[in-house]
């Protein structure tokens, strides 16, 4: 059993590196996107799809990450290593604190404590124009942008980079979920008063699943702001919360992969659609609603139910 | 202009604002209150009502009151069709299930920004007031003969603003009335308490909750109406007064609507007052924080009954 | 007696509004004592047991558990200390198989010894018998079977003290059997606290007895002497009768 759930993850991993050398370059710069994206939207499912906690303002960590990445850079001169060491720092810095006040909440409450945090790191970005250069955002120079020798903007390595991101968040949720403490989340998820009872500080773990996605999600950012060389409080913004949300429902909450499979449907039905019409809200507004009325398992998950109950 | 006058002056605009978001934010409250469940896509109920009322009066043309009238009319109708339409579709068929109906609500909010967008336009557009008589303003000073008045240069507000102004009172005692006098009003509090006793009571819950869901919609819709000649309608305008209805919601106590009533007009107030005197970002800082440290403290909202 | 005291309470109140649900109980258990705790309903008994485990706050008094004043402890450190409490509404993962949701359970104390895991799961299954639905979801199990899963979660802790809220409901005859026969062998290495309705489970099984009604303790004894006792009779025996 394990053997075939490693084989399909590594599988995936050596699919997408093979993948590199194939595609054309329009999509294998899509694809290098998606898999940062996916590293969000892992991130996010930590939280919704194996703890239950259904947050409407991740856009803060992503955006946490992004920034402080970039802010350091712009302010600093920072070299992108320890650029990246930042923007990290700040994604989790930032989880943390949200965690230890949001928690304090459940349910609706706790939706909504995120949502404003999030909406008060976006005005905060706006409002400190003259640092952060609000609305239009920055430009990450191309001489800033090489990690470990490495010229993050060559096409190639930079989806490399976007694989290894991938792979690594992938691998080590892998073993979280695997691991006691993922499978205590999951018992969070399913009956929070029952794991209580069975001794555990069911607290302390959903601070855990907050400050780990947080991280993974700022991570994202970060990366993102560095391969692709802009930083932008459009990112912060109220769709940047929802579009995980809406791609872990898509994929499969509570499934590894679903994320990814997630992600790159979405992106590509909105690159679709937008050849025929330039209204992608309108795709993700339908998506949504089909999704939560006829798939609120998703794509994995109904997967899971239906054929492979192994999938984890 | 002196502090006092300039104070009168951010009071008035406050009250403006309050009105226009105690509508808004009962809308939400009373959704709250009878289904339990959080409509993201108020916002857009708000715009609807904005861009239904350019479309109504410019239709219409004509004289600018016979217009606006129509539109305080029809066009909360209209939203509030649409609400229920949506409703009985969507949110009725996930079963009222909290987190699904936030899902299902962005959704409705996408597809209603893109539609407006696609047919109305990105372009902002006015709605004239039905009247707009501009009333100077008194002010006192301490002369040397005692008080005395003055006009100062500055402080006035239109008969328009007057009209919003009064606007919510009413629509509050309308409201109170029926809540509390009629059939229906007792049907919905019925509702409100124990939706499974209601059901045992032969209430048919699927049918009330669709009626709350087109009314909660239909005020936001009025309050959107109310301030269209103040402020141009637009196909975005839909996030600030969810924000804010959000806000009052929270810290009246969710489904509270004395609650709500209270706190729209303490932010409401508070809004126009800060704004004159701040930046609106600092102000929406300043409020988004306090909201979430409300919500930390004190789960159930300031005015919010206490559940243990 | 000997024995050391497990469990001690002093005077330990619960109200809910003006309701005393429970009303300055002072009670104590020996350690490898089987206890049944009876009374009518709305006694206070589940609202008792939820206090010794600190799933909800005592509005004043003391519990004491292993010679410790735990009366400010979370739930999970009670539980962390020895207590495993069973739900009186079955209270399983219902989307985990049987065997996670009894993993769920003795994980606690063997996270890092996979080995371990493994074969206190194992055990834990078998004494319940549940071992051929291992791998079936949890909500798949009959209501009997679900009964018996939250028992398996309760003796996967290795407690040094098992609470179990009415765990017979519901339980066919034979079921029932199986229950007193799998208790008797629990008890030998565990201190067993036991709400319970069925009479003939409680004398069959208890070493004492307590009952409570109205929020207090009326009586305390062995079998004989409970069935014997006149208060028990009327408060709660007697109601029986009366509604039978």
């Amino acid at each position: 059993m394990t053997q075939r759930i490693l084989a399909l993850h590594l599988g995936l991993i050596g699919l997408l590196f093979v993948l590199q050398f194939v595609l054309p370059p329009y999509h294998h710069d899509n694809i290098a996107r998606i898999m940062v994206m996916a590293a969000y939207a892992m991130g996010y499912n930590l939280m919704f799809g194996y703890t239950g906690l259904l947050s409407l303002g991740h856009a803060m960590f992503f955006a946490a990450g992004m920034y402080g990445m970039g802010l350091s850079m712009q302010h600093a001169g920072f070299a992108a290593e320890a650029a990246l060491a930042v923007g990290i720092t700040a994604g989790f810095g930032l989880a943390l604190g949200v965690g230890l006040l949001a928690l304090r909440t459940t349910g609706v409450a706790f939706m909504i404590v995120t949502l404003m945090f999030a909406q008060a790191l976006f005005l905060a970005i706006l409002y400190f124009g003259p640092f952060t250069r609000g609305d239009e955002g920055f430009v990450i120079p191309l001489s800033a942008r090489i990690f470990a020798g490495l010229r993050l903007s060559d096409p190639t390595i930079r989806y490399f980079a976007a694989l290894a991101l991938f792979a690594l968040v992938l691998l080590a949720m892998l073993w979280l979920i695997r691991h006691p403490v993922g499978r205590v989340l999951i018992a969070i998820r399913e009956n929070e008063e029952r794991t209580r009872m069975l001794g555990y500080d069911t607290w302390r773990h959903k601070l855990f699943a907050v400050t780990a996605s947080g991280t993974i999600s700022g991570t994202a950012g970060a990366v993102y702001g560095l391969l692709f060389g802009y930083v932008g409080a459009s990112f912060a913004e109220v769709p940047y919360s929802i579009f995980p949300l809406l791609w872990v429902l898509l994929g499969g909450a509570g499934t590894l992969v679903g994320p990814f499979i997630g992600t790159l449907f979405m992106f590509y039905l909105i690159d679709l659609a937008s050849g025929v019409t330039d209204a992608y809200m309108l795709v993700v507004g339908v998506a949504l609603l089909l999704l939560t009325l006829f798939a609120p398992r998703g794509i994995m998950g109904m997967l899971r139910e239906r054929w492979l109950p192994w999938l984890p | 202009m002196e502090f006092g006058p300039h104070l009168m002056l951010a009071v008035l605009e406050g009250l403006v604002q309050a009105s226009v978001l105690t509508l808004t934010a009962l809308g939400l409250s009373l959704v709250f209150g009878v289904m339990r469940v959080v409509n993201v896509a108020h916002g857009e109920f708000f715009m609807l009502g904005a861009v239904l009322a350019w479309w109504i009066t410019s239709l219409l043309g004509g004289g600018a009151g016979l217009a606006f009238a129509a539109a305080l009319v029809g066009a909360p109708l209209m939203v509030g069709a649409i609400a229920a339409l949506a409703d009985w579709l969507v949110l009725r068929r996930v079963a009222y299930d909290p987190e699904r109906t936030i899902v299902a609500t962005i959704g409705l909010l996408y597809i209603f920004q893109q539609i407006t967008l696609m047919t109305f336009g990105p372009d902002a557009r006015p709605v004239p007031p039905p009247f707009n008589t501009r009333l100077a303003l008194p002010w006192f000073e301490w002369g040397e003969g005692g008080i005395a008045l003055y006009w100062p240069w500055g402080l006035s507000i239109t008969s328009y603003k007057l009209f919003v102004i009064a606007a919510a009172p009413v629509v509050l005692v309308a409201l109170w009335l029926v809540m509390t006098r009629t059939r229906l009003g007792l049907v919905l509090r019925a509702t409100r308490i124990d939706s499974e006793t209601a059901r045992a009571f032969a209430i048919p819950v699927e049918q009330v909750y669709a009626l709350v869901f087109g009314i909660g919609a239909a005020l936001a819709a009025l309050g959107a109406v109310l301030v269209v000649p103040i402020r141009q309608a637009h196909y975005l305008m839909g996030a600030d007064p969810l924000l804010l209805s959000f806000i009052v919601v929270i810290i009246g106590g969710l489904g509270s609507l004395r609650g709500t009533v209270l706190a729209a007009v303490l932010i409401g107030m508070s809004d126009g007052i800060i704004s004159v005197f701040f930046t609106p970002t600092l102000a929406k800082i300043f409020a988004t924080l306090v909201v979430a440290m409300v919500l930390v403290a004190r789960p159930g909202g300031l005015f919010g009954e206490r559940r243990t | 007696m000997a024995a050391v005291t497990l469990i001690e309470t002093r005077a330990l109140s619960r109200h809910f509004g003006g309701i005393r649900a429970v009303d300055g109980v002072n009670f104590a258990l020996p350690e490898g004592e089987l206890r049944a705790l009876i009374g009518p309903n709305g006694a206070g008994k589940t609202t008792f047991v939820s206090l010794l485990c600190g799933r909800i706050a005592p509005s004043g008094g003391q519990v004491c558990f292993l010679g410790q004043d735990v009366t400010t402890l979370p739930a999970h450190r009670r539980i962390g200390m020895g207590m495993a409490y069973t739900f009186q509404i079955t209270s399983v993962f219902g989307n985990l198989t049987v065997q996670e949701n009894i993993a769920l359970a003795v994980q606690r104390r063997r996270a890092g010894n996979g080995r371990a895991l493994e074969s206190e799961t194992r055990a834990a299954l078998a004494q319940v018998g549940l071992t051929d639905r291992a791998e079936q979801p949890a909500r798949a199990l009959s209501y009997g079977h679900q009964r018996l899963l939250e028992i398996a979660m309760g003796l996967g802790q290795r407690p040094r003290l098992l609470i179990l809220d009415e765990p017979t409901q519901g339980l066919s005859d034979g079921e029932v059997a199986a229950f007193i026969a799998l208790m008797r062998e629990v008890a030998r290495q565990t201190t067993i606290l036991l709400i319970e309705h069925n009479m003939d489970v409680v004398m069959t099984l208890a070493e004492r007895i307590t009952v409570m009604d109205a929020g207090r303790i009326i009586a305390e004894g062995p079998p004989d002497e409970i069935r014997a006792d006149a208060r028990v009779q009327e408060a709660y025996l007697g109601k029986q009768h009366a509604e039978g």
